[in-house]
């Protein structure tokens, strides 16, 4: 669905470039053939799913099916030139370790022979001429993991406020779409980060409000990323609103780690943090009308262009914005910011509480970012997010 | 069945491995001064020799032998001593070099700070990949120590930690703004000297040496040609 977008050059789009991201410098690496340079495939490749190893056929659908998702989503970025040949394959061979076949194969692996809590690995093979040419990318996923391969939405948990994985009585399910990505971003080159909110980080990836195949997507730094790798003249214009962030204060070494913001709260939280647990909330922040709000949330540019976007709060009874109909109601406190391409930013407002909602009700404050082009392409869904918790509307002698 | 098929012999050329990104996804993310602590192996030393070695297994996969001389011992090793750490990855036979992203990397000649759990992490010559790995550079006349992407290993309050990247490349003490505008202003972070280093990792690498081998699988090439066929299976 992604689309190229001549309006916004016209309209509100600038070039600059900015990036943090890091490449794969790997093989023989500075000494070597390959230089400081970075691996890359060359040209389209296929991509085959091993489902042998998948406990049941439901997983082995599921594997399939997710890694059929995330290729496409890899594909579907702009200014980029690597395609995956979908469908995917099927590889053959009732194998639980790297075979170094010339096949980029996906499966499930006995990873904590290898390591223990190891969820997810990328062994790869470069060309033995050119050692800078991958000529196989293999991702696998912990065996000893049970992996959900859907959505949080499919499992009964908020797209807005889930975690890296979630419990069903006694399971612990890992969502295996985000291991999946972040080790196919390895394999097409992309190294970790440690200064940019991006997929090649670890912690808790966002789910945005798209339809399911989109709602675990490549982040603007993973874009850039592909963009320097494998360039092309193509463009996209897309904007999302997400609920989690890089935690620039967590020490990991070459990876940042990122988190779930805060819900929104009366007051910034005792150390300012903007990240679990030291919100100002519990359980639940109580509010009047005309209250300030202080908000958390994140805006992704993960397209081409500059765009500057301007930034709303309202007031819903549901998680689902309504705009025209009179029943979600708008904060009269309003933003704007001038989103650079490929950028994210978090964002920490104070909204007032606007008037007229009910007393004694939950409303769910939800983000909503516009400009000139959302409407167009996919951002007229993921432009908009319930934070990650709703509010309280206190009664009115509370109030008074 | 193991045989040794290939062994590229690389001592004090100008091939190596050096510093990467890493790319292993653990569903635990331990701190730099838990590493430390855990590691029953761990010195700073130079890397004396690395050889790419191909053992025959199902999965053909080939490893690679690091021989450092310590340069000063922290746990389960003494000062002079050489040791010898494997991990997976390295050139198989005139298919390709397979590389494993996430696993420390090593070039010859260079200083460097190991911190190494055979018993928990069998296949990677350092803990947790190249989280367990850290490199001495010279910057502004002073050794200091580094992570495998170049920022500097900082000290907070008495606790090494990888660094920020706001501090790279700066030997001075890094006093950080504050990251968010109503955040309290965090204390000063000093870039940690080879000395620095040393005194810390005499304190936290104590705990690991207690009665805990500090070679297991690595402890020979035999052993761990074993415990990889084990993983790969026998052709």
């Amino acid at each position: 669905m992604k689309r190229a977008l001549l309006t916004c050059a016209l309209l509100l789009c600038f070039t600059t470039d900015a990036h943090a991201y890091n490449l794969l410098v790997q093989g023989i690496a500075s000494t070597g053939p390959c230089g400081a340079g970075s691996i890359h495939f060359y040209g389209p490749q296929n991509i085959s799913v091993n489902t042998s190893n998948s406990p049941t056929a439901t997983d082995a659908a599921g594997l399939q099916n997710a890694v059929q998702i995330l290729a496409g989503r890899v594909n579907a970025v702009g200014g980029q030139s690597f395609r995956y040949n979908l469908p995917a394959g099927n590889a053959t061979g009732g194998y639980g370790w790297p075979h170094f076949d010339g096949v980029n194969e996906v499966g499930i692996a006995n990873l904590a022979a290898v390591a223990p809590g190891l969820l997810g690995f990328a062994p790869s093979m470069t060309d033995p001429v050119d050692p800078c040419k991958v000529i196989e990318g293999d991702v696998f996923l912990g065996d000893g993991y049970t992996w959900a391969y859907d959505t949080p939405t499919a499992h009964g948990q908020k797209y807005y406020s889930a975690n890296e994985f979630f419990w069903a009585g006694p399971t612990q399910y890992w969502y295996a779409r985000v291991t999946l990505l972040h080790e196919l971003l390895h394999t097409l080159g992309l190294g970790h980060t440690i200064t940019d909110y991006a997929m090649m980080n670890y912690g808790i990836m966002p789910w945005s409000n798209q339809v399911s195949n989109a709602q675990l997507d490549l982040l603007p730094d993973d874009r850039q990323a592909l963009r320097a790798v494998y360039p092309d003249t193509s463009t996209e214009c897309d904007t999302a609103v997400l609920n989690t962030f890089v935690d620039p204060t967590t020490e990991l070494n070459g990876a940042a780690f990122q988190k779930l913001l805060c819900a929104p709260a009366t007051g910034p939280g005792p150390s300012g943090s903007r990240f679990a647990p030291h919100c100002a909330f519990a359980p639940q922040t109580r509010v009047c009308p005309g209250d300030p709000l202080y908000v958390s949330y994140t805006i992704a540019n993960y397209g081409t262009f500059n765009e500057t976007l301007n930034e709303a709060l309202w007031f819903s009874k549901n998680e689902i914005l309504d705009v025209t109909t009179g029943s979600d109601i708008a904060s009269p406190t309003m933003f704007s910011i001038a989103t650079l391409k490929g950028q994210s930013y978090n964002r920490w407002k104070i909204y007032n509480v606007p008037a007229g909602v009910d007393y004694d009700t939950i409303y769910y404050p939800i983000v909503f970012v516009s400009g000139a082009h959302l409407t167009l392409d996919e951002s007229d869904r993921n432009n908009w997010t319930p934070l990650v918790a709703p509010v309280r509307i206190k009664r009115p002698e509370e109030c008074n | 069945m193991k045989r040794l098929i290939t062994t590229l012999t690389l001592a004090m050329t100008t091939f190596g491995l050096a510093p990467n990104a890493d790319a292993l996804s653990f569903a635990r993310h331990p701190s730099l001064q838990e590493i430390a602590k855990e590691a029953p192996l761990s010195f700073r030393g130079l890397v004396k020799q690395i050889r790419f070695v191909q053992a025959e297994t199902a999965s053909e996969v080939p490893y690679t032998e690091i021989t450092f001389v310590v340069q000063q011992a922290y746990a389960g090793t003494e000062t002079g001593a050489q040791v010898t750490l494997y991990q997976m990855g390295g050139p198989l036979a005139d298919k390709g070099f397979v590389i494993i992203p996430g696993l420390a990397t090593f070039d010859l000649g260079q200083s460097v700070v190991v911190l190494s759990n055979d018993s928990l992490h069998p296949f990677f010559a350092t803990a947790f990949g190249d989280q367990g790995a850290l490199y001495v550079r010279s910057l502004e006349g002073r050794s200091i120590i580094t992570t495998s992407d170049g920022r500097t290993v900082v000290e907070q309050d008495g606790i090494a930690r990888y660094g920020d990247d706001r501090c790279a490349s700066r030997t001075a003490a890094c006093k950080l703004e504050p990251i968010f505008a109503n955040r309290k202003t965090r204390s000063e972070l000093s870039p940690m000297t080879v000395e620095t280093f040393d005194a810390w990792m005499f304190q936290n690498a104590a705990a690991a040496a207690r009665g805990v081998p500090a070679q297991t699988v690595s402890a020979s090439r035999a052993r761990f040609e074993a415990a990889l066929l084990r993983l790969g299976g026998a052709k």
